[in-house]
């Protein structure tokens, strides 16, 4: 029996009693899908938090998919996960518990500290922007205009038909209009600030996004769920933080490479719309 | 054009993979456009958009599908497709899914956690970034090389004022060229190790020296850029310098050779000055200068690049070096052939090189014997050339100027617009010979010598139709352990015809001669 320890936990992860199924492995690591609904994810431990998985102590060359294969089943009880065919636990319980506090933040673009701290990121993203394009299917950049736009002026319509254009669009896993959202959407919440109006605004904006969520693929799917109700992975919320303090330009460059850094291009994807956002809202 | 898709279910594999597929099949012969997507109703709508797709995909799908599409020639998107699927269905890579990765850094700062031994950054970021990058990096206690350019000399001045603070050192602006502690950086070639070390304000130079010295068996200890305004006096020389006082301390160290076109006259007083205090020989090559009185015993003047090698040379086996002469090889084809082959009308050398500095050391070597040579990068502004794509008289011109390389890659990167000009050369009944440098190492053309000698072969089939024998004289700057590999590449211009020579120099040198007619003289 193989055994693994969670060295933190998202706010969204389920870690006391759950039944599922692995829906799909990857070297490090693996996703699963909850016989009640939704997914959590299990990580190696190089990883940032996500609000719906698990950072696991793996040891250097650990795979998960030398271990465990897509249907394998998994029961949780006490905290103790198990993959009873693969012969692996995963003790949940005891690990520090981490979420993102967006909703504390308020992005004013006009400090000078901050709009510093949001122009360097967007120097950072253009000096390391990888190229999207993948056999001629880009994400439209009419398609990817179109939301600022309508948030920007508070456009209910034009930002939910912008949603449901940009979800499950674009190439990738996650496909880059789904990222985008995520990034949006962890931009507004950050920008927010007391405004009732805008309060009012991303409710009802997030509440199009988790509707629309179903236009796209389970792994997408959940992150768009989460960044719904406001809970971002690690480095994308880090840097949000970082640009609305206007922190020290090293700590912004080194939390941006870290955001940018997110899988193939979705790091990216999520890095964009998280500028256009503050933007469109200051 | 036919298009065919296929729909993995439920299928997931990271995006790099998705994209290393999209890419594999783009790039098959006989496919127009490919593409491997999650198979979602917005994706479905964009590739009709992009016409990759009419209709519908075929069959049932969903966002959770995978979809891959090819349009091409009938004959291949079949086997396209069957090869994705395969692609697809071999275990995934060491990636996971579309979360977090492993994060590559994407910063000095993060790749220094990853590497905390480093104490060296190379830095090749557009111009304006690269100050800003170097600053960073001599912060972190990294030494630097800046292979960008376009970076002011403003900044270069606090940059290595940063780094004397630091007791740091910068290579650069615009170094191309280092070799530190065996490891070739940038354009740089694979040389022996060994006992001495340079510095260098000429990356061509550089290189040169260090083949050379390979070449005679004796090998590298470090081999320093400072970038070509280090020797200006608003810089002080003050990577020269700071590259001196590193070699004289280094244990491995026995000769030191210092290289340059000339520099400012304070500053090459300064650095010869630092030279005379240091216990160890010091070989100075300052190209163009009229040095004649050395400094102190152990400070050693050469005129030439060979000259500078030879005395290195010469040094590390406790001789007295003298003048390495006129190394024309003795078994390459008779001067005197070539000359008698020549029209009465042919009387000009036309030089196309790639390093400036081998275009400026035969400038210099060429004006003394056959006078006034116009160039793109003259010694006297009134021998500029008035078109810089129509040679007159006898002309030199640096392919790797600025003027040649704006929006097109180096010439030593990609020969096409020299392979050209030698052709053109051709055309002019005036021409006697054409001159030329190869340089090898890493970042050059893989295999420079096979399209040169394409030309050259060109270029001598068209003068012979006119009735014209044209002589090429040309010296390769490179070494056997380099990855086009000095042997092969000197056969294939010595079976074009190609008189060879080890320098540039001799190069030089020997197409004076053949242009002025003189017999050649062997040493």
């Amino acid at each position: 029996m193989t055994s693994l320890h969670a060295l933190s936990t998202g706010s969204r992860m389920a870690t006391g009693h759950f039944t599922g199924s692995v829906h799909s492995v990857f070297g490090r690591a693996c996703n699963i899908t909850l016989d009640g609904g939704g997914m959590l994810t299990l990580l190696a431990a190089e990883f940032g938090n996500v609000p719906h998985g698990a950072r696991l102590d793996t040891p250097p060359g650990f795979a998960f998919d030398r271990v465990l294969c897509t249907g394998d089943r998994v029961g949780c009880r006490g905290g103790v996960a198990r993959f009873a065919k693969a012969g692996l636990e995963v003790c949940l319980s005891g690990a520090r518990r981490w979420h993102a506090e967006l909703d504390q933040l308020a992005v004013d673009l006009g400090l000078p500290r901050v709009a510093a701290a949001w122009q360097l990121t967007q120097l950072v993203m253009e000096l390391n922007a990888r190229d999207h394009a993948q056999g001629g299917l880009n994400l439209p950049h009419a398609r990817r205009k179109a939301l600022p736009d309508a948030v920007g002026a508070l456009r209910s319509h034009a930002s939910r038909t912008a949603v449901v254009r940009l979800v499950g669009c674009g190439p990738g896993l996650t496909p880059a209009g789904d990222d985008l959202l995520v990034g949006f959407l962890a931009g507004l919440r950050a920008s927010a600030g007391n405004c009732a109006s805008r309060q009012a605004f991303l409710a009802e904006l997030s509440a199009t996004v988790r509707g629309a969520a179903t236009g796209t693929n389970a792994i997408s799917r959940a992150y768009l769920e989460h960044a719904s109700d406001g809970a971002f992975a690690e480095p994308l919320a880090n840097l949000a933080r970082c640009i609305a303090e206007g922190v020290e330009a090293r700590h912004v460059e080194a939390a941006a490479g870290m955001a940018l850094a997110v899988g193939a291009t979705s790091g990216t994807d999520g890095v964009r719309g998280l500028l256009s956002a503050m933007a469109c809202w200051n | 054009m036919v298009k065919v898709s296929k729909v993995f279910h439920n299928l997931y594999r990271d995006s790099v993979s998705l994209m290393q597929v999209s890419a594999a099949l783009a790039d098959r012969p006989g496919v127009a456009q490919a593409s491997a997507v999650m198979a979602s109703a917005s994706n479905i709508d964009l590739l009709r958009e992009s016409g990759l797709l009419d209709g519908d995909a075929g069959g049932e799908h969903g966002a959770s599908d995978l979809l891959i599409v090819v349009e091409g020639e009938a004959d291949v998107v079949e086997s396209a497709l069957a090869d994705a699927e395969s692609l697809l269905t071999r275990e995934s890579q060491a990636h996971s899914g579309s979360g977090p990765t492993p994060i590559a850094p994407r910063s000095i700062e993060m790749g220094l956690h990853e590497l905390p031994g480093a104490n060296l950054a190379l830095i090749s970021t557009p111009g304006e970034y690269a100050a800003a990058e170097a600053r960073k990096a001599l912060n972190l206690g990294l030494n630097v090389m800046l292979f960008s350019d376009n970076v002011t000399l403003a900044d270069e001045i606090a940059l290595k004022r940063l780094a004397a603070d630091r007791d740091l050192m910068v290579m650069g602006p615009d170094c191309g060229t280092a070799i530190v502690d065996g490891a070739p950086l940038g354009f740089a070639n694979v040389v022996r190790r060994g006992a001495i070390g340079a510095v260098a304000a000429s990356g061509t130079g550089l290189q040169q020296v260090t083949c050379l010295i390979d070449r005679s068996g004796k090998g590298i200890s470090q081999a320093l850029g400072t970038g070509g305004r280090d020797l200006k006096t608003e810089v002080g020389g003050a990577t020269m310098l700071r590259g001196l006082q590193a070699l004289a301390r280094d244990p491995a160290t026995e000769v030191i050779v210092l290289v340059s076109k000339p520099p400012a006259e304070q500053v090459a007083t300064r650095i010869l000055e630092q030279a005379a205090d240091i216990p160890k020989p010091v070989v100075v090559n300052f190209l163009g200068t009229a040095l004649q009185d050395r400094p102190a015993e152990a400070v050693y003047l050469a005129q030439t690049l060979e000259d500078a090698a030879a005395a290195a040379v010469a040094l590390v086996d406790g001789d007295e070096p003298r003048p390495a002469g006129d190394s024309v090889t003795p078994n390459e084809p008779a001067i005197d052939t070539l000359i008698a082959e020549l029209a009465s009308t042919q009387r000009y050398v036309r030089g196309l090189f790639t390093g400036g500095t081998f275009c400026y050391e035969a400038l210099l070597l060429l004006s003394k014997t056959l006078g006034p040579v116009y160039s793109n990068t003259p010694l006297d502004a009134k021998y500029a050339l008035s078109d810089l794509w129509r040679s007159e008289a006898h002309t030199l011109v640096d392919l790797g100027d600025d003027a040649f390389t704006r929006g097109r890659a180096h010439p030593m990167i990609d020969p096409t617009l020299r392979n050209e000009r030698i052709v053109s050369e051709a055309d002019d009944p005036g021409v006697a010979v054409i001159l030329l440098d190869l340089v090898l190492g890493h970042g050059a053309h893989d295999d420079p010598a096979e399209q040169l000698a394409a030309s050259i072969n060109a270029a001598r089939d068209k003068a012979a139709r006119d009735g014209r024998a044209i002589a090429f004289v040309a010296s390769v700057c490179g070494t056997g352990a380099d990855p086009q590999g000095l042997e092969g590449q000197e056969s294939a211009l010595r079976e074009a015809g190609v008189v060879l020579t080890v320098s540039n120099a001799a190069a030089a040198r020997a197409a004076a001669r053949i242009a002025a007619r003189e017999k050649q003289v062997y040493t």
